[in-house]
């Protein structure tokens, strides 16, 4: 593809959403990471985490999903009290920015990656006041990750997934990982 | 009711489907989700293609784009492929106040719970829809008060501990009206339970102030009847089973009791 290295701003057909995708996300894994360097203050760095969070996963399902690949999920409630979820999958004939394309699904999938990797790191320090804040992140960045897949099933999440694994694996990952996206998704 | 056991349509890739617990667990629910209101309303009938609301789409739909499915907790799962529609390239400023006005809306109801009347259509469409928002705001700020008033290194721990037990206190009472046939959505009762607790914030900050146990007690007691009051009478839609009722709504008055009995004796 001719924008296999796209991942500048410049390009971007929505910088600023963009910006405020990255922002979210950036300023809430690094208000956990770096939080307890400015302030002892447990209580503070948690709701401010918090807050975080939630403007994320809003933004996230509400603006950067439909603007940057035109997709949208939600949940509705039928009069009998059943919950609905509804996928809306992308309209074939909105041009999608390559760029935007893979800045999303590249962020949307290491988002809760990242958070899951912290929260192991929290059970193994034995720090399970802050894992509690942890799960509450990776749910979040799960949940929205599992739910815009579920709206693009026509395949280029897949793709750029595919992709992304060939390119920043080597050697034994890249062929093991290879093979089995290449086996589950027939090539 | 919503328990029975359908089976999964096999199309369906049932790895990626999220059930009716999947964002909302134990620890928090600062989502909001849903409050973007779709350009179209289902009905009971899964290919219905009536659309009504203020989000109507232009052209009439055709049903080979809607797909319904069931999974065997009674959600049901919709994939629609885009077909028109003006809400999904408008600006990111009508979302936030779309969302910002159902949430002033709600918290509305509570304080001025109108009794009765015609109120069934009003307060149908108001629990029809649901957003978490009203709850993670006002959970996080009960959690802060009572937390300020506790002794110093206890600090954190209370507001963890108020913070996790207003989540899977929520949860428990939801699953509970659920169980005793509520015909609520699980989201719309915790919706429901969150933005009652309003009215406790004001006595959580009440004990930062006033230190004697005998002044917070009638003012508590007087915020726990307001919140039940405002919780009870928008749940009553719940269509519990006649003769559980009182079942069903005991837990809710044990939850807002305990958090007004953690604001008397903090």
């Amino acid at each position: 593809m001719a924008e296999e290295n796209a991942f500048s701003f410049s390009l971007s057909a929505h910088p600023l959403a963009l910006g405020f995708f990255l922002g979210f996300r950036l300023a809430a894994l690094l208000t956990y990471i770096f939080g307890l360097i400015f302030t002892s203050n447990f209580v503070l760095i948690f709701i401010i985490v918090v807050l975080l969070l939630a403007a994320d996963f809003w933004n996230t399902k509400n603006v950067t999903g439909r603007l940057l690949v035109g997709l949208r999920w939600w949940n509705e409630s039928s009069p009998n009290g059943d919950s609905i979820w509804v996928f809306e999958s992308a309209d074939p004939q909105r041009v999608i920015n390559g760029t935007d394309s893979r800045f999303f699904w590249t962020v949307l999938y290491s988002t809760p990656v990242i958070w899951g990797l912290l929260a192991l790191l929290a059970i193994l320090k034995f720090e399970l006041i802050w894992l509690s804040l942890v799960i509450i992140a990776v749910i979040l960045s799960a949940t929205n990750a599992m739910a815009f897949t579920r709206c693009d099933r026509f395949g280029k999440a897949n793709g750029i997934a595919n992709s992304m694994l060939a390119r920043s694996s080597r050697g034994l990952m890249q062929r093991f990982a290879g093979g089995l996206i290449s086996r589950v998704y027939g090539g | 009711m919503s328990y029975d056991d359908r089976s999964v349509e096999p199309d369906v890739d049932s790895s990626l489907l999220p059930t009716s617990s999947a964002p909302t667990t134990q620890q928090a629910q600062p989502t909001t989700a849903t409050s973007l209101p779709p350009p179209y309303t289902p009905t009971a009938t899964p290919m219905a293609t009536s659309s009504s609301g203020p989000y109507s789409q232009s052209n009439a739909t055709p049903e080979s784009l809607y797909m319904n499915t069931h999974t065997v907790v009674g959600d049901q799962i919709q994939d629609r492929r885009f077909a028109g529609g003006d809400t999904l390239d408008e600006p990111v400023w009508e979302t936030l106040m779309r969302d910002v006005r159902a949430v002033g809306r709600r918290v509305k109801q509570v304080l001025y719970p109108k009794v009765e009347a015609n109120v069934d259509t009003e307060s149908g469409q108001i629990v029809r829809e649901w957003d978490l928002w009203g709850p993670l705001i006002f959970c996080l700020f009960l959690s802060l008060a009572l937390s300020i008033s506790a002794p110093a290194q206890q600090t954190s721990l209370v507001f963890s501990g108020v913070f996790a037990f207003v989540w899977i206190a929520e949860a428990v009472v939801t699953v509970n009206i659920k169980l005793l046939g509520g015909s609520i959505s699980f989201f719309q009762s915790i919706c429901i339970l969150g933005y009652a607790l309003f009215p406790l914030i004001p006595g959580a900050i009440f004990s930062i102030v006033v230190k004697n146990m005998l002044i917070r007690f009638p003012i508590d007691v007087v915020l726990i009847a307001w919140s039940l009051f405002a919780s009870v009478r928008t749940l009553k839609g719940a269509g519990v089973r006649e003769g559980r009722v009182v079942l069903a709504m005991y837990p809710v008055w044990l939850f807002y009791g305990w958090l007004g009995w953690l604001c008397v004796i903090t």
